[in-house]
């Protein structure tokens, strides 16, 4: 099996599922103020300490959560802002969180390339210059990989007085997060897409006192988060950003660069959604406009391959997919779109078998649609 | 500072994971790393496999349907969920009736809701931590939305009668919510039988991992919720985020063992229940057992020891793994909440320990930890000047106590 699909899920090193099955096999409560607790309690501290000095933040403005869709409704529904603005190129979980919070919200559009349009970005700032404001953004964003140009739009926000929030879900150890320069207010994390277990993932909350609390219970995560923490995993994730290296992921960009110089080659039409722009190193969003994205995901896994048509979270939707729609990708493009996300541990003689694969499938599917008898064998 | 030399008796904190649920959640962690949503490929269409199979073993722990179970982070989530997302749901009803012992969480979720202009009441306990079927029926009224009472206390393994109360819900047309954290896999629960509308579960208490809780959303009735966090539409709807794979399956075996072992386990656990209890009270007098003793999980033994110092004690008793309270509010100083409502007095409450007995707990842990308390007690009893006098047949509460220390 051939698993391009990075960001729908990234694997777990073996050295990590080694510490999480530790972690596992002891007992005790964070909470509780004896041995065993106190064991597991200075666990969660250290995985805490580790992941802060990885991020150069301090430990105490770290929250740990079930995954990154928590954390982001954590922060967009419990913020003290007024008015909420978001990029339209972010993740579901994100928008869904906006239109829970019950505030003021809008929807930003993005350019053709994905990024955010700076000009409605300062009328809205203008227009809500009286309102504390909430900015709203995924950085690598998990389609299309695309990041936003955050020194442009810090320097709106920041002149402005503007709150910004970074879903960097698919940034975390595959691009640099300068935190602290950039001066955002508030990030969303995910353990799973950087190879932690599922279940995991963090908060970072410049100031603790903006945000409102979002489950009530036994006062974890400094009153913010309730719940026994889920040790194993938090454990893992620490373990996990360990092993990141920026050197391992300038390889990846080599890789994922040269596929589609390869691809680009069989095909000088083929659409690959940001190319020009500033993306994360894994991540290639493409579409030939012939052939619909579900077909060419159920084939290339009839071949052994992992892609996906878009982000998993929205699979069972209809396509286009929610990006290209944004980027106003011509509908018969946005149909045929394939995310192909690769990551440290992927071969060249797997990008390979999957480009031959790629091109196999386009080249057989035109007599196909000419010929209907054979859509049984699909 | 290593544990291994400590002897764990903190069942109702957390509970080891299960070796077979380990072993069963390795897999998943090593080749199935798939999305469970990715649909199309076949990682994720194993990933969800497990998971779908883990959701029907969840279910038939309680007797419901895998469709009307959803995976969330744990009981705290889920007690937030059923209780804040049927409010909100349903926010026409503005009454919602709870007990004073409840979890943090479900008294946060009902606190949180009276600040937004819902109606609480939070029915009182008798001494015997059970609730008064008479008072719960008075306390109903037209525009009562949810009756959310626990299955089973955390600190004193006291349990209600849920059948009961779910019976007198139905009547009513008013939703039930329980919070079975400390009851699956410890007494039988049957969800249509006890007409429970929404049941919140957790899997580090019954030798899950961490990190994995369920909520049981009943279909028949069809019961409804605004949920907490959307975005992927994954579990119906009601809880986003990707599933933590591993996890669930751990949840699902920890529910078919637990099913599959209750039986002899809970025989088992109250032999050890009995065997610690004779030592203690053949050694020591002014012992009390707090809660019900018939209504309570065999694993939980909660005794306050008059005459003694609280924080002595605990020092005496240092290769035990014990709480003087709940887990989750033994960090803070102030007495259990849970006990005050029992009418324990504030003297006797710090001096009470909560012993949680488990899977693993063995007949030689039992005898010395029994004698470990006892040796405590005997010793800082020997020391007390309160002791001297309540044997001198001086009635404490009649003392006039000078200004001065």
């Amino acid at each position: 099996m051939i698993y391009l699909d990075y960001n729908s899920s990234a694997p777990c090193d073996i050295r990590v599922i080694h510490r999480v099955t530790e972690v596992l096999k002891q007992v005790g409560n964070t909470s509780s103020v004896h041995r065993c607790g106190q064991l597991m309690s200075s666990l969660l501290s250290q995985a805490r300490r580790r992941i802060a000095d990885f991020l150069d933040v301090s430990k105490d403005s770290l929250l740990f959560t079930s995954g990154a869709t928590e954390s982001n409704h954590m922060i967009l529904q419990g913020i003290d802002r007024d008015v909420l603005l978001i990029s339209a190129l972010s993740h579901p979980s994100a928008l869904e969180a906006v239109a829970l919070s019950k505030k003021v919200y809008h929807i930003l559009p993005v350019t053709e390339d994905g990024l955010l349009d700076l000009d409605v970005l300062t009328r809205y700032v203008t227009h809500y210059s009286e309102s504390s404001i909430l900015l709203s953004l995924s950085y690598g964003e998990s389609e299309t990989g695309i990041l936003q140009p955050l020194d442009a739009i810090m320097g709106i926000c920041k002149a402005a007085d503007v709150f910004v929030h970074l879903d960097a879900s698919q940034a975390l150890g595959r691009v640099p997060l300068l935190l602290r320069k950039w001066g955002v207010g508030a990030v969303s994390f995910s353990g799973h897409k950087v190879g932690a277990p599922q279940g995991v993932g963090a908060v970072y909350i410049q100031n603790r006192a903006l945000l409102h609390r979002f489950m009530g219970g036994g006062g974890q995560e400094g009153g913010l988060r309730s719940g026994t923490p889920n040790l194993s995993g938090i454990v893992g994730f620490a373990e996990a950003m360990d092993s990141i290296s920026s050197s391992l992921w300038a390889e990846v960009e080599n890789k994922r660069n040269r596929m589609e110089s390869h691809l680009m080659e069989w095909n000088p039409d083929l659409y690959i959604a940001g190319k020009k722009r500033d993306r994360l190193p894994n991540t290639s969003l493409m579409a030939t406009g012939s052939l619909s994205s579900h077909i060419q995901v159920i084939r290339l896994d009839g071949e052994g391959i992992c892609v996906s048509a878009g982000s998993a979270c929205g699979a069972k939707k209809q396509l286009p997919l929610h990006s290209l729609t944004v980027m106003k990708v011509a509908q018969k493009k946005a149909n045929s779109g394939i995310r192909v996300s690769i990551g440290p541990k992927t071969t060249w003689d797997e990008i390979d078998f999957f480009m031959r694969a790629y091109q196999r499938i386009h080249e057989t599917a035109l007599p196909i649609s000419k010929k209907m008898p054979n859509r049984s064998k699909i | 500072m290593s544990s291994s030399s400590l002897i764990y008796l903190d069942y109702q904190a957390t509970t080891p994971c299960d070796p077979r649920v380990l072993e069963k959640m390795m897999p998943y962690f090593k080749e199935i790393y798939g999305n469970p949503h990715s649909r199309n490929h076949d990682f994720g269409w194993k990933a969800e496999q497990g998971v779908e199979a883990a959701r029907a073993q969840v279910a038939a722990t309680i007797g419901a349907d895998a469709k009307e179970i959803i995976f969330t982070s744990g009981a705290t989530e889920s007690n937030n969920l059923a209780i804040k997302g049927a409010a909100k749901f349903y926010s026409e009803k503005r009454h919602i009736i709870t007990t004073q012992i409840e979890h943090k969480c479900v008294l946060a979720s009902c606190r949180q809701l009276e600040r937004e202009g819902w109606e609480i009441t939070y029915l009182p306990v008798g001494k015997t931590g059970r609730i008064d079927l008479d008072q719960l029926k008075k306390a109903m009224r037209p525009d009562t939305l949810m009756v959310s009472v626990m299955a089973v206390n955390n600190e004193i393994g006291v349990i209600q009668p849920i059948e009961e109360i779910g019976a007198m819900c139905r009547e009513k047309g008013v939703l039930f919510h329980t919070d079975a954290a400390q009851a699956v896999g410890k007494i039988p629960l049957d969800v249509k039988k006890m007409n429970i509308d929404l049941l919140s579960i957790s899997g580090h208490k019954l030798y899950g991992p961490k990190g994995i809780g369920a909520l049981y959303i009943s279909r028949k009735p069809r019961v409804r919720l605004e949920a907490l966090i959307h975005g992927g539409d994954q579990e119906r709807g009601f809880r986003s985020g990707t599933l933590p794979t591993p996890l669930c399956v751990g949840l699902g075996e920890a529910c078919a063992l637990a099913q599959q072992e209750m039986e002899s386990e809970n025989s088992r656990i109250e032999g050890l229940r009995k065997q610690f209890l004779k030592k203690i009270f053949s050694s020591l007098s002014d012992v009390t057992l707090n809660g019900d003793e018939a209504y309570r999980i065999p694993g939980n033994i909660n005794l306050s020891f008059a005459y003694v110092e609280g924080e002595g004690l605990m020092m005496g008793i240092k290769d035990l793994a014990l709480s003087s309270g709940s887990a989750c509010t033994s960090q803070s100083l102030e007495s259990s909440y849970v006990l005050r409502a029992l009418g324990v007095d504030d003297d006797l409450a710090p001096t009470s320990l909560r012993i949680g007995l488990g899977r693993f707990t063995t007949h030689e842990e039992v005898d010395y930890a029994a004698d470990s308390i006892c040796r405590a007690v005997l010793k800082l009893r020997e020391m007390s000047p309160l002791w001297e006098m309540a044997q001198a047949g001086i009635d404490l509460r009649t003392v006039q106590w000078g200004q001065h220390h």
